[in-house]
């Protein structure tokens, strides 16, 4: 694996990013065709949104058919400090028309996945939605775009490996 | 060096259907739930989890289909 280090305190820092897998969540379900054994797997992976006097940490769901990042807002503010801009607006729609809410957007937002003793930490775009029907969606703004990802259906797990865009750092813990 | 097998959440019983649930820090236990994502984490918090992983989970009758957003 290509990189550099420097040691820092107990921390080797390294210029180079290895896979790293999360397994499906898997959901009880009223068994029904395509889930008949009751059982849904979804794939969500552990992420943190980053802000400067707080951390959120949600399990969010990679969503290949979702154009942006985003996450409930409930809470934000005021444990991350992070600031949405309410006049920067936009809009979000399902497949059916008649599902419609609104997103807001804030700055500087940085996200977080660690693994074992992995960490990468990046900044990211991230949407802010009032509605909290759905989980916290990884999409392709913010992140799809920095990953080149393998879902494996067989095994209900998937694996994240940055590619040459992502535009953050990653951090391998070791004492 | 090999890692020992790691630990594998829990599967969400159905009880918690559509609602918030916050898992503890380590993923293995469901700390708390709620209909409200503000009350589940409260709730977590109150039970001594500073650290919850906050988590939708699926109804159980009702799949989540995809999405598509337009600026």
């Amino acid at each position: 694996m290509d990189g550099q280090s420097a040691s820092q305190d107990n921390t080797i820092w390294w210029i180079c990013f290895p896979r790293v897998k999360f397994e499906y969540k898997k959901t009880n379900v009223i068994p029904a065709p395509g889930f008949e054994s009751g059982e849904l797997y979804q794939t969500k992976i552990p992420i943190v949104l980053v802000g400067p006097t707080g951390n959120l940490r949600f399990e969010a769901l990679v969503d290949t058919g979702s154009d942006q990042t985003i996450f409930p807002r409930t809470d934000v503010k005021e444990i991350t400090g992070i600031v949405i801009d309410k006049n920067l607006k936009s809009e979000v729609k399902g497949r059916l028309e008649h599902h419609n809410e609104s997103l807001y957007f804030a700055h500087n937002t940085k996200l977080q996945i660690s693994k074992d003793q992995e960490i990468y930490e990046f900044p990211a775009p991230i949407w802010f939605s009032d509605e909290e029907n759905s989980p916290a969606i990884l999409g392709h703004s913010g992140f799809l775009e920095y990953f080149t990802i393998t879902f494996d259906g067989e095994n209900h797990e998937l694996t994240l490996e940055p590619n040459k865009n992502f535009p953050g750092t990653s951090k391998k813990l070791a004492w | 060096m090999q890692s020992a097998k790691e630990e594998i959440s829990p599967t969400v019983p159905i009880e918690y259907s559509g609602k918030w649930i916050a898992w503890s820090a380590d993923h293995m236990r469901i700390v708390s739930s709620s209909d409200s994502l503000h009350e589940a984490r409260q709730k977590a918090f109150d039970l001594g989890e500073n650290e919850p992983w906050m988590d939708k989970v699926p109804h159980r009758t009702i799949r989540f289909g995809g999405s598509a957003f337009r600026a």
